[in-house]
Formats: structure tokens, sequence, C-alpha cells
């Protein structure tokens, strides 16, 4: 009976799945995914993705996580990469959670985007419409069709399959590459994606052959509409226009106005338009050469112009000349289409000069959000500084600016190079991209820095690998005027602090014993026949004089409080005296200017 | 050149340690009363006078060098049928104090002495120990020094056989002025061989007076 009853509810709930379309359906899709029913989940998710049914919204964008999850799953990898591939041409923007999809999955749509990008597609010539079938059909299969136009056209669908307009055919899902020509009429080549059960329908409207090419340069940038159609953000590169007479209308950005022109464009003819009113010189006239051309929208000459001289002698050029060329020519190679160029260039506008933010005026949206991912994934810092500064320690800090490309924690140290090398100063911050470091040039003990050469090294850990730049300084402390220490006290302004008592006998004896020893030396030298005394006068005395002197200075010191009290406070005096001038010189040397000069940045 | 080398070798190792104690410079004017008694066969003839001088003393640490000069005039005694004669002595003595009452010193000497008859020329070189007996107050110190004098060279005589002297005295000095006193006696006794039939003796009693000048630690 349970088994009869299980069975039932199985029965009902695929019907009913099979019955569900789009909103419903991605919501089912959903469910039997997180209850990991993967063969019930496929059919409801593919059917729901349908952009019609639907807006394009966080949970469509979820459905085709979940989509290609299941399809990896299932070891389907092709089909899971068509569906990728489909949905990021539909939502650009389409960003894979990290934090809750596998890395499988996130692995393949990088991938997916990185084909989409190599195969952009025209659409002022071909538009790709992608038809759900109002009924499931459970297939294998996807459908192309080529819509009819007003000429004869014919299209050649992957290596063998042709069809002509209005014609449809039935390919395993994946991506194909298609090309649509017509006599007289420039081919235009597209790749598509073909979906199970899904019809891809392929609209083109080629141009002659005798089209011309349409340039238009900005600065402030704009965007660009030819005959009401957006073209895009400027600059804009070979646009392809029928031959005849165009409605052009450029809006500058940020409300800056709007300008319509009409051009007549001959038969191939390259037509350039410029609304630039700010103009780039760097003093170099090569590079200033192409830059005037690009100002004036003959991209593909300025950037022939421009490549060499960067890629040639380019280092020997100023570093503000060569950032500014590389920004400008990052943005014409964009406008190009060569777009791994352009990501090179801007690689190296990071590397050159990471305090460099491109203007305002110059990246239109789109290179300024490459721009930005590209800086955002540069592991480079740089510091710079006042190169000569005065200022006073303790009170002041030292402004650092720091630039990193990819966002980290930056440690700064100030390190003694000369006379002895040890770290002074340690500072760490976050820095998402530009910060200012406020260094107060004393140690933990409050004291200013002394003189000497330093090394300031900046370092920003990222995961798995480190950069850092260096900057040398002299740090001189200027000259302040410190009072002088008072004089020694001299001697005679002391009071004798004791008296000589008597003599005691027994001192009394060592002092004649004293006295008679002299004596008796200088009689036992003497040669009595010779001087005629046996002892000389002058040996008694000097005898009587050091007993005298023995005697005189064995008498006990007898102290005087009264002097010793005077001669106390006249030395208290002084050293308080002595002390108040050390610690005002020390204030005062410790507050001493300093001069801080950047001798080299390596 | 040996004991040359030793004494290079002792100086080196004395200076370094001295390098950092202290320094006393004093300089004193000399007063003294010289007496010279000298016997030739059976004549004896005795002469004083007075002299006067400077003597600088320099100690650093243990070690100590002095240099004096005086000159004066050296007259006879009543009655005696001697010359009067000038009279001149200059002294260079280096002195290491092996404890702070007992040193060791080596000098030299030049004096001489000139009259109407003639000039003599006295060189004398003499080493010997000095014992001092502190006085009560710092510096101030009786001393005694005794030298021998194996060295002697009189000018146109022939060098003494013996040689011996021996000075006694007081140094003073005050705790509360640079000013130094000392009063010395000095014995010096020469005996010749016994075929020149003579013997010197010379005195000096010695007063005298200066400034000092201390510097501890390089101030």
């Amino acid at each position: 009976m349970r088994v009869l009853a299980s069975v039932t509810v199985l029965a009902l709930a695929t019907a009913s799945a099979r019955a569900q379309t789009g909103r419903p359906a991605l919501v089912a899709g959903m469910e039997r995914y997180l209850l990991a029913d993967y063969q019930g989940a496929l059919p409801l998710l593919g059917r729901g993705l349908d952009p019609a049914a639907g807006p394009v919204d966080s949970l469509w964008l979820s459905a085709v996580e979940r989509l290609t999850d299941v399809l990896l799953v299932l070891r389907q990898d092709t089909l899971a990469a068509a569906w990728l591939r489909w949905a990021i041409r539909l939502a650009p923007g389409l960003a894979v959670d990290e934090e809750v999809m596998p890395p499988i999955v996130v692995r393949a749509a990088a991938a997916a985007r990185a084909f989409v990008d190599s195969t952009p597609r025209d659409r002022f010539v071909a538009r790709v419409e992608f038809r759900w079938p109002a009924a499931t059909r459970g297939g294998t299969f996807g459908t192309v069709r080529l819509a009819e136009a007003d000429v004869p056209i014919t299209a050649r669908v992957g290596a063998d399959q042709f069809l002509r307009g209005g014609e449809i055919r039935r390919l395993t899902p994946g991506s194909y590459g298609v090309v649509v020509s017509a006599p007289g009429y420039l081919p235009t080549r597209l790749t598509v994606e073909v979906l199970p059960d899904v019809t891809t329908e392929v609209a083109v409207n080629l141009l002659p052959e005798t089209a011309g090419l349409l340039y238009v340069a900005a600065r402030p940038w704009g965007t660009v509409w030819v005959d009401s159609q957006l073209v895009g953000y400027t600059p804009v590169a070979g646009h392809r226009v029928a031959p005849g007479s165009h409605a052009i209308r450029f809006v500058r950005e940020g409300g800056g106005g709007t300008t319509d022109t009409a051009v007549v464009v001959a038969d191939r003819q390259q037509v350039h338009l410029s609304w630039t009113t700010r103009t780039d010189t760097t003093g170099e006239p090569a590079l200033d050469r192409a830059l005037a051309l690009l100002d004036v929208g003959d991209l593909e000459r300025g950037v022939r112009a421009l490549d060499p001289v960067l890629r040639g002698d380019g280092t020997s050029l100023p570093v503000p000349a060569r950032v500014r060329a590389t920004a400008r020519l990052a943005d014409a190679r964009w406008a190009l289409g060569d777009r791994d160029s352009a990501l090179a260039y801007l690689h190296d506008l990071v590397r050159l000069d990471p305090f460099y933010l491109p203007p305002t005026d110059l990246f239109n949206p789109d290179l300024w959000t490459a721009y930005a991912k590209v800086r955002r994934g540069s592991p480079v810092i740089a510091i710079r500084a006042p190169a000569d500064t005065v200022l006073t320690p303790v009170r002041e800090a030292w402004p650092v600016e720091i630039a990193v490309g990819q966002p980290g924690e930056v440690r700064l140290v100030l390190r003694l190079t000369t006379p002895r090398p040890h770290d002074s100063v340690l500072t760490s911050l976050f820095v998402e991209a530009l910060a200012t470091a406020r260094i107060i040039l004393a140690g933990h003990d409050g004291r200013a820095l002394e003189p000497g050469s330093y090394g300031l090294e900046g370092e920003v850990v990222l995961s798995g690998e480190t950069a850092s730049d260096l900057l040398q300084l002299v740090i001189e402390q200027l000259p302040v005027d410190t009072t002088p220490r008072p004089p020694p006290l001299p001697l005679p302004s002391f009071r004798p602090e004791t008296s000589k008592g008597l003599p005691s006998l027994r001192a009394i004896a060592n002092g004649v014993g004293l006295g008679l020893l002299a004596v008796g030396l200088a009689a036992a030298v003497n040669d009595r026949d010779l001087t005629g005394r046996s002892i000389p006068l002058a040996a008694a005395l000097t005898g009587g004089a050091v007993a005298a002197a023995s005697i005189g200075f064995s008498g006990p010191a007898v102290p005087i409080p009264a002097n010793v009290d005077y001669n106390h406070a006249l030395r208290a005096a002084w050293q308080e005296r002595d002390r108040a001038i050390s610690a005002a010189n020390a204030l005062r040397l410790n507050q001493a200017p300093l001069r801080l000069r950047a001798v080299r940045e390596p | 050149m040996t004991a040359f080398r030793l004494g290079t070798m002792l100086a080196s190792l004395l200076l370094p340690a001295s390098q950092l104690v202290a320094q006393e410079v004093v300089a004193r004017a000399v007063l003294a009363a010289p007496r010279s008694s000298v016997r030739v066969g059976q004549l004896t003839e005795r002469v004083a006078g007075l002299w006067g001088g400077v003597v600088v003393d320099f100690h650093m640490g243990p070690v100590g060098l002095t240099a004096s000069g005086a000159r004066g005039r050296l007259t006879p005694a009543a009655q005696q049928p001697v010359l009067e004669r000038a009279a001149g002595e200059m002294t260079a003595t280096g002195r290491y104090d092996v404890t702070p009452w007992l040193g060791m010193e080596a000098g030299y000497a030049a004096r001489a002495f000139r009259s109407a008859a003639g000039r003599e020329r006295w060189d004398i070189v003499g080493v010997g120990v000095n014992v001092a007996h502190r006085l009560g107050t710092d510096g101030s110190r009786a001393y005694a020094r005794v030298s021998y004098l194996p060295l002697v060279k009189v000018s146109g005589e022939e060098r003494p056989r013996f040689a011996v002297g021996t000075e006694v005295g007081i140094a003073l000095v005050t705790n509360r002025s640079p000013i130094t006193f000392a009063f010395s006696y000095r014995v010096e006794r020469f005996r010749f061989e016994q075929g020149a039939a003579r013997s010197d003796q010379f005195e000096a009693l010695t007063l005298s007076m200066g400034a000092r000048v201390l510097r501890f630690n390089g101030r």
C-alpha cells in the first residue's frame, strides 16, 4: 500500500514538473537542486531560464549557477559551457558567487567569459533571439533558424551546415560559428549558442561592400548614436555605416550637452568626428604628434605612431609622459577592439605609476571598469613623500602617500641606515587604493628621531606574494638655541666645612718621627768632613717642616655645621638650576625642527 | 736596541690604560739655596748662594714627568780664597707610581758652574725610589727620595766612583685653591777614585710655589 502511494506521489510530482514553465519552473528547479535531485532539477531550470518569461534578476542568475552545477555533476560539461556562454552574452555582468558555488563552477564561468569576450558580436548587423518551446519535449537537440532578409542570404553554421534565409537546422547543443553572406554585401561572422529544445534565430542586416567607416573621438567622453541607434561610448573606431546620409547624436558625459549632426558617407569613405575640448601634451614631440592623431579620431594611425615610441625607447621618456601616453594608448586599443592589448597597457599603467588615476573625462565607463579590475589585480605599491620638508617632530606628522594596486595591509618601516642600522618606526594600515599615512617622527619613548640616513620601506603583503617600494631620505636636525649650562661653582665660593682640632699625642709622635726620619736620611748621605756639620742646618729645617706639617694636618676634622649647610644649599641651588636648564634644553632639542629630504627613489 | 724595544713595549702597555685617567699639570716658581762643597786633597772649598727657576710637573695616572731649570750665583764663605761663580741646573725626571705611596723614578740632570777660572759641567743620570706619606688633605704629602747615580760625568775630571742622592720634603696643596707649595732639601754626594783625592757634595734647600690644573675624564 505504502509503495503504491509513493509511486503515485512521484508520478504526480513528475507530471507537475513537466507542466511548469517560466518562473514557477525556476523556483521548482531551485528546490529540486537543494534536495540534490539533479535529474529533476535539470529540465525545470532549463525551462525556467526563458528570458521572455521573467526579468534577468538575482533568481535568474542563481538559476544559471545551479544549472551549470547540475550539468557538471552529470558530466555534461559541453552543455554546461553552452548555457554559461549564452547567459553571459545575455547578462554580461553575471558573476558566480564564489562563496556558495563549487570551484568547478567558478572555473567554468571564467572559461565561458573568456570565450564570450573573444567572440564579440556586431549587434548592428546581426541580431540573435532565443525562443523557448511552448511545451516541454525533453529533447537533446536545439534548432538554428536563419531569418529571411531583403537579399538572398546564406549562412554557414559550424563546419558543414548551410542554410538559406528562412531555413532551420537541428543541431546538438553548443557554440557555433556562423558566417552570413550575400553577393555584393559584406559578410558578417558571429558565434551563437544552441540550447536544448530552444530555437536560436539569427537575423542579419548586411552592409553593402561599399560601406564607410565612422570614427568618433571626444574628450570628455560621451555616447554616440547613429540614426537613433546606440553605438556606444567614445572613442568609436571603425563603425561601419552604409553610404548615404546619417544622423549622428553625441551626448557628452555628465549632462554636458547633446550635439546633433549629419554626415554624408561616400562609398568606402572613412569619416572622423571629434568633440575633443581638452588635448594632451607631454613635451615629447613624437608622443604629442601621436596624441594629436588620437584627438582627431584617427585612432589607427595614432596607435601605429604611439606604440613604437612606448615599446622602443619609451623607458627613456619621463614617467609622467609615459603614463599619459600609455593611458591614451589603452583607450584607443580598447576602442579598436584589441582588448588583450588594451588590458596589457592598463597593466603597464598601474605598474608605471600606481598613483596615477586616469582623468574622469578620458576613460569611458567600460574602460574604467576594466582599469579598476586590472588595478585591483596588480600586486604593486608605491610610496612618496614631499621632497624637502621641515616639521616639528612629535607635534607634526610627516605625510607619506601610499598607492597600491591590489588592496591590502601595508606596512611602513622607517629604517635608520646610517650611522647604525635599526628599525625606527612601524606603521601598518589597510589601503584600498590610495592613502596617506601620517608618521610621527618619534620613537616609542617620545624622543624625536635622531638625524641620519633612513630608508622608508612600504610593503604590501598579498596572498602568496609581496610587493614593496623604497624611499631613501636624510633627516637633519635644524639648529636650535639652547641655554648654556651654568659654570661650576668656583671653589672660593664654598666655605670650609671642617676645622682642624688639636692633634693627639700619637699624631704628634708620628709627626716627630717623620721629621727625624727626614733629618736622618739627609744626615746619612751628608759628608760631615766635607760640610763641616753632622746635620746640615737645611736638613734640620726640612725635618722640622715635615714634622710640623704632619702634626698640623693630623688634627681631627671638626665639622662646621653652618658651613656644611651653606655649602649644601649652594650646591643644591646650582644643581636645581642646572637640572632646569638641562630639562629645558632637552625639550627644545626634542622639538627642534627636522628637515627631511628624499634623496633617492630607486 | 733591546732596551729601546723593551721601553717602547712598556710605554705602549702603560699609555692606553692612562688615556681616561685624570691629568694634572703643576707649574711652580722655585727659589733655592744651593751649596756646593768640594774637597781636593786637603783643601776644602764651600760655595753657597741663591738661585731661581721653574719646575713643571705633569701627571697622568701613575705616570709623571718633571722638568726644571734654575740658575743663580754661588759665593764663597767668608775668608775663603775661592772664586765666585755662576751656576745653573736643568733636570728631567720620569716617574711611575707603583702604589700611591711608592714610586720608581729615573732622571737626568745637567749642572754647570762658571767662574773666572773656567767652566765645569756635571751630567748626572740617576734611578731611585720615592716614598710618600699623605698629610691629611688631597695631594699634600711628605716625601723622601733616595737615588743611586750610576752615570756621572764631570768635565775635565774622572768619573766619580760612587754617587748617591737623597731628597726629603713636603708638598702642600690646598683644597679650595689651585695654589701649591713645596719645601725640600736635597743632598748629592760624589766620591771619586782614591787617586783623585776628591770628594763633592751638592745640597739645595728649595722653596717653591705654583699652581696646578686638573683634568678629569677629558673635562
